[in-house]
């Protein structure tokens, strides 16, 4: 190393003081000493600024002192500060930069959002639920960019010399491809991407995929997912990786929904218009989420339009909706004025309803399939609605208040007249059916950002879900002899179950530097449970009301059962090194019942990593538990079914699962291979008896603790996912390879068995071709393996020598599970045509579910029949949903 | 499928039972048709694996009585008529492995054909039942009559003995008794009871005469939901009845009748302490009555064939009612 002394003393400002230094991969920080010794520079600064700076190689012939030291410091997080006769060299300081990504025209948060500082670091990170996201950055100049699929991307600086809030207003594209389901390649370039496992998917995806009656449904959605599995049509429930449906937690706005579909499966009660975006986790859970054993689909409501009034109204061939969204409380803003006024006092609402207008069908099947579920005389009338109302409140930059409400329901009726030719005369039955149920949810959210970056969510929560049904039935006889009409009976039953939560949250997000991201906080839950509620009455002809009070009071299930829940939890994103993260977390859960306290213990850790260009790897252990639990007759995710508390003799339900898979996202495709083992380590099944009274397909709940048996289960499976977004193109492909096994001591003698919703093989494809920017097609191709079923092979007669025996037929179960439907498979297709008019946008979809009219059984029964023409074995095979065309306007301003 | 007969359901009296059972399922399939909006049905001829008759084994026994079995031959489900019974086989019985009885088909006293043991059999004994039949598979099954609880009471609970009446001069007498087991195994709680009354018939001059009739009973939503019917028109208890440390159940006789022929005037009880392998059957039998719930796989204890053969261990009470 040698330095040429050639300095110049003059009366030049020490910014310009003219110095030379020369030097072959020296140390940053002897170069700086050696030019304050030489030049006699009063100096300052220490020495660790410069430990992580790589040794250089200088060539500095008289230049500007300024200039040399900018450069030499370039490697080091420090300032250099001028003062008359010397030189401070300080640290840079360490701000927050946190902010919000918007939808430019509506306001609406964008959830995923990509941030990233685009001079002197690389740093990055994604947006929240909320749109928020914060980053911690070093003192100065800072040019950020935001970037979201579907939108424009957005610059801008930032001088940062304290904590700073800004706002990114992405303008929507029509142009970009849109349809990016598992983003990796985002994921894997944010240093601590909040978005880890879980798959999410926007309106927009989901109105171009075809689905049934046209409804852009979140639970139709998320059964194409590979690894999620649902009875024929959606009857049944979602089963994430072998697990129950009642493992599933379904949150809208924050709050658990206990029933989230309507027409027992058919569709979701999330409304399309409301709905920003969706999250899908398959058991991978971050420890913020609890509950539930399987899974958990995170569902946001939009917030609706703070510059401007707007709307929708569709109607499809089953089901019409409306929303309104716009402004609250102030005129229309001019948008000049929105970037000038920031986002304080934006102030929202959002109204949509939907409901069904069904009876046409209904009655168009009654006539069609006379004899088999609708009898002549049947007056059947269903019906669903929901109403979703979102209103937004910002008191202040920082704070933001949200009120979020739900309600809807199902309505099902049915009279029957129906009348048998006996010996004794006419027998007329007048039959009345009437069920109702629904879900009522409400939140009050509060969510503060501290100037430090902090984000608060604190929630007050409010879900009930309830279940009524009525049937009587008057039976007359019309005597041939004596033609005199005579009562028969008359026969009344009234059910009802519900469950009822009031519970608060509170969620703390914090990146305290910003390779790690932290969440903590906590929940309490108060439950009601009212089980199952059945009252008789029989009034036999003449019969004195005592009887029917007497056993009305025998049978009324009176019994309502509180429990208290609590929660804490903590989970961590940390990118440990390059490229790679790790993200752990610990929920901890007890509840309170019948003073008996439960604990459940869940960790959560999951390891990624980023490999070659494009692609990431990943592997994961969780622990997931639940204190409520669905249990029915039918164990099919029914309305009816039960929503019960563990108690001593319904213990919680655990699960645990590995999960380790690769992802590779070259430009414009994804390829996703994912493998897990899944082990239940105590999964509960209802044990029916055929003598408890059943409404409506509810059973009577008496004696449920001690109808309930534990056992285990466990599923393994190897799930495959190709998309590609093409410039007009999107494909995606997935298929799903898995074994789904029960076990209790009490079933099957004690043998394993196929789950009822196991299913090897499943296979989804669609593809959407966008032929103009008016026009575009859609199918979906779904096929799955039949679903288990239990049937007989053979028969006996049971027959003993007791006077008080009957003989009976008793059908020969080999083993539960054993037999499989016919396997599944259908095609949807759609057709979406959009036309602009100066005010209003029109959209039509016209489409065809089923295209080809495949009848897909969702239940076997034999009843021994035979053909008569084979003599073969006959089975009758109920089937859900036949060919179904599609037509849909809608119409937006 | 699932045909279900015998008394179950009619512990809320038989008519109301019968329109309850037309109600549930006609109710069940029209209430998920219609809410499901577009359910249809085919029917379609389906290919299940076809399976050789096997011999059929059924025979619930307890102590000082012989065996009496009933064996035949299973069918497929398509099949019409009654299975044949089997006759020209041979059929034998041992205790605690030891050759014991041939077994001969003899009739009943109402007529149908059980094959019998000479000798009666005992408490604790393990036997063995073994048939051959020519051209089918040598079959076998083995159990043992459980040793019985022997603390078992009944009270009647006269002072809440109410009778009601219908326009039609049927009378019912609701009897509410309290049966209590002392003797309450910590493990193996398999039990059933059966009910009758008796019914003094009114005769002038008075001559005694009486008739003997199955009881109904109610009870409360918990009792009835555990409670099974079984063909042998005794009702048999889940194991999980007697959950919370409980010795007794709570039901209330309904006892029908009319007073210008009859009167009642005694309650029989008895209760039965079963073998594992008779409540095992039986508890899968129950799971056989509801359409689309899941049925449990048949226990089968009989090996080679089908049936259930099982002991029982029996214990009769009786009490008075008042006049």
């Amino acid at each position: 190393m040698s330095f040429t002394p050639a300095a110049t003393y003059g009366q030049t400002a020490l910014q310009q003081r003219l110095v030379s230094a020369q030097c072959q991969q020296c140390d940053v920080r002897s170069i700086i000493q050696d030019i304050a010794v030489r030049y006699d520079i009063n100096l300052s600064y220490h020495p660790n600024f410069f430990a992580e700076c790589p040794r250089v190689t200088v060539n500095f012939k008289e230049e500007p002192l300024k200039q040399v030291l900018e450069r030499l410091t370039s490697c080091a997080r420090v300032r250099v500060e001028w003062a008359e006769n010397q030189v401070i060299i300080r640290a840079l300081r360490q701000y927050t930069l946190s902010g919000r990504v918007l939808n430019a025209e509506t306001g609406e948060w964008l959830i995923g959002a990509t941030v990233r500082v685009s001079t002197g670091s690389s740093e990055s990170t994604v947006t929240n639920e909320y749109g928020f996201f914060s980053l911690r950055l070093y003192e100065g100049r800072h040019r950020l960019m935001a970037y979201y699929v579907g939108y424009r991307p957005q610059s801008l600086t930032a001088e940062v010399q304290g904590d700073l809030s800004v706002v990114f207003r992405l303008e929507p594209d029509a142009t970009l491809p849109e349809v990016i389901v598992q983003d990796i390649a985002a994921a894997a370039a944010s240093s601590t991407g909040y978005l880890s496992s879980g798959v999410r998917f926007s309106t927009n995806e989901m109105r171009r995929t075809p689905m049934l009656g046209s409804e852009a449904d979140p639970m139709r959605y998320a059964a194409l997912q590979p690894g999620v599995l649902t009875g024929v049509d959606g009857l049944g429930g979602l089963h994430v990786r072998g697990g129950n449906a009642d493992q599933n937690l379904f949150l809208l706005d924050d709050v658990p929904v206990y029933n989230p579909s309507h027409a027992l499966g058919l569709l979701s009660i999330f409304p399309s218009a409301s709905i920003n975006r969706a999250q899908l986790w398959k058991g991978d859970f971050p420890a913020r989420y609890g509950g539930r054993a399987a899974s958990v689909l995170d569902i946001r409501l939009r917030d609706g339009n703070p510059y401007a009034f707007g709307g929708e109204a569709s109607a499809g061939l089953f089901a019409g909706s409306v929303m309104v969204e716009g402004p609250l409380f102030r005129k229309l803003a001019q948008s000049t004025e929105r970037q000038a006024e920031g986002e304080k006092g934006k102030n929202s609402f959002l109204i949509s309803a939907r409901r069904t207008y069904l009876n046409p069908w209904l009655n168009l099947l009654n006539n069609r399939y006379q004899g088999a579920f609708f009898l002549s005389g049947d007056n059947v009338h269903y019906r669903f609605y929901d109403v979703t109302m979102k209103v937004n409140f910002k008191p202040s930059e920082r704070d933001h208040l949200h009120l979020s409400l739900y309600w809807g329901g199902d309505l099902f009726k049915n009279q029957l007249n129906q009348t048998f030719s006996s010996s004794a005369g006419l027998l007329n039955d007048q039959y009345a059916l009437g069920a109702e149920w629904g879900n009522n949810i409400a939140a009050l959210r509060w969510n503060r950002t501290f100037k430090s970056g902090i984000f608060v969510k604190n929630i007050l929560r409010y879900s009930r879900f309830y279940y009524q049904s009525q049937q009587d039935l008057l039976s007359e006889l019309f005597s041939f002899t004596s033609g005199k009409r005579k009562l028969v009976a008359n026969y009344a039953q009234r059910y009802q179950t519900l469950i009822e939560d009031v519970s608060a949250q509170t969620d703390w997000e914090f990146r305290p530097f910003n390779e790690l991201e932290i969440h903590a906080g906590g929940t309490y839950a108060f439950h009601t449970f009212k089980p199952g509620a059945l009252s008789v009455n029989f009034l036999l002809p003449g019969q004195s009301p005592l009887l029917a009070d007497s056993l009305t009071k025998a049978l009324f299930n009176r019994e309502r059962v509180p429990a208290d829940e609590f929660s804490l939890y903590a989970d961590a994103a940390w990118a440990m090194w390059k490229g790679g993260r790790l993200e752990a977390g610990l929920h901890i859960s007890s509840f309170e019942i019948r003073n008996r306290t439960f604990r459940l213990l869940q960790p959560r850790l999951r390891l990624s990593q980023r490999v070659l260009a494009y692609g990431q790897a990943w592997a994961g252990y969780h622990r997931m538990g639940q204190f409520l639990h669905q249990v029915g007759t039918f164990n099919l995710n029914f309305p009816f079914e039960l929503w019960v508390p563990t108690t001593p003799r319904a213990l919680p339900e655990e699960a645990w699962q590995v999960s380790a898979g690769i992802g590779w996202a070259p430009t414009g495709w994804t390829l996703r291979i994912e493998g897990y083992h899944k082990y239940l380590s105590r999964v509960l099944a209802f044990v029916s008896s055929t003598t408890a009274l059943l409404n409506a397909g509810a059973e009577d709940a008496s004696g449920w603790e001690d109808r309930i048996i534990a056992g285990t289960g466990w599923a393994k499976g190897l799930e495959l996912t190709v998309e590609g977004n093409l410039s007009h193109t999107n494909l995606s492909l997935s298929y799903t390879l898995s074994q789904s096994m029960r076990q209790f001591p009490d079933l099957n003698g004690g043998l394993a068995f196929p789950f009822r919703f196991d299913r090897p093989h499943v296979f989804n494809f669609s593809v959407r071709q966008r032929l103009t920017s008016w026009l575009d097609i859609s199918a979906l191709w779904v096929y799955a393996s039949g679903n288990p079923i239990t049937l007989a092979g053979v028969k006996f007669r049971h027959q003993t020598h007791e006077e008080t025996a009957s003989p009976r037929e008793v059908f020969v179960y080999g083993s539960i599970n054993s037999f499989r439907l016919p396997s599944y498979h259908r095609l949807d297709v759609s057709c979406h045509l959009r036309f602009e008019g100066r005010k209003f946008q029109h959209e039509i979809l016209v489409g065809a579910y089923n295209a080809y009219n495949r009848a897909n059984p969702f239940f076997m029964y034999l009843d021994g029949s035979a053909s008569p023409e084979t003599g073969r074995l006959t089975a009758t095979q109920y089937i859900l949903l036949p060919f179904l065309p599609e037509l849909r306007y809608t119409f937006r301003f | 499928m699932n045909e279900r007969r015998g008394p179950s359901g009619s512990t809320l009296s038989s008519l109301p039972c019968f329109i309850v059972d037309r109600m549930k399922k006609r109710l069940l399939w029209s209430t998920i048709a219609a809410l499901s909006l577009m359910a249809c049905v085919r029917v379609v001829e389906v290919d299940l694996p076809e399976e050789k008759p096997k011999v059929v084994v059924v025979g619930h026994f307890t102590s000082e009585e012989p065996l009496r079995v009933y064996l035949s031959l299973s069918q497929p489900l398509n099949a019409t008529t009654l299975p044949p019974t089997l006759s020209d086989g041979d059929v034998t019985l041992a205790a605690n492995g030891i050759f014991l009885n041939r077994l001969e088909l003899k009739p009943v006293p109402d007529g149908r054909l059980f094959w019998h043991s000479r000798d009666a059999l005992r408490t604790g004994v393990r036997y063995t039942i073994t048939a051959r039949f020519p051209g089918f598979e040598t079959v076998q099954a083995s159990d043992t009559i459980p040793v019985g609880v022997s603390r078992v009471s009944m009270k009647v609970k006269t002072d809440s003995i109410r009778i009601l009446e219908d326009t039609s001069g049927l009378h019912v007498m609701r009897v509410p008794i309290s049966i209590r087991v002392d003797d309450l195994p910590t493990a193996n709680r398999y039990f059933a009871f059966g009910l009758q009354h008796e019914l003094r018939k009114n005769e002038s001059p008075p001559a005694n005469t009486s008739e003997f009739r199955m009881s109904g009973f109610l009870a409360n939503g918990r009792t009835l939901a555990l409670t099974y019917g079984t063909p042998e028109g005794i009702y048999m208890l889940n194991e999980n009845y007697w959950n919370d440390a409980r010795k007794t159940l709570d039901i209330e006789v309904v006892i029908p009748y009319r007073p210008a022929e009859e009167r009642p005037v005694r309650l029989l009880l008895e209760w039965r302490t079963l073998s594992e392998a008779y409540y095992r059957y039986h508890l899968s039998l129950a799971t056989q009555g509801s359409p689309l719930s899941d049925p449990n796989a048949l226990f089968n204890n009989v090996q080679g064939g089908y049936g259930n053969f099982s002991g029982f261990a029996r214990l009769r009470l009786s009490a008075n009612l008042p006049e």
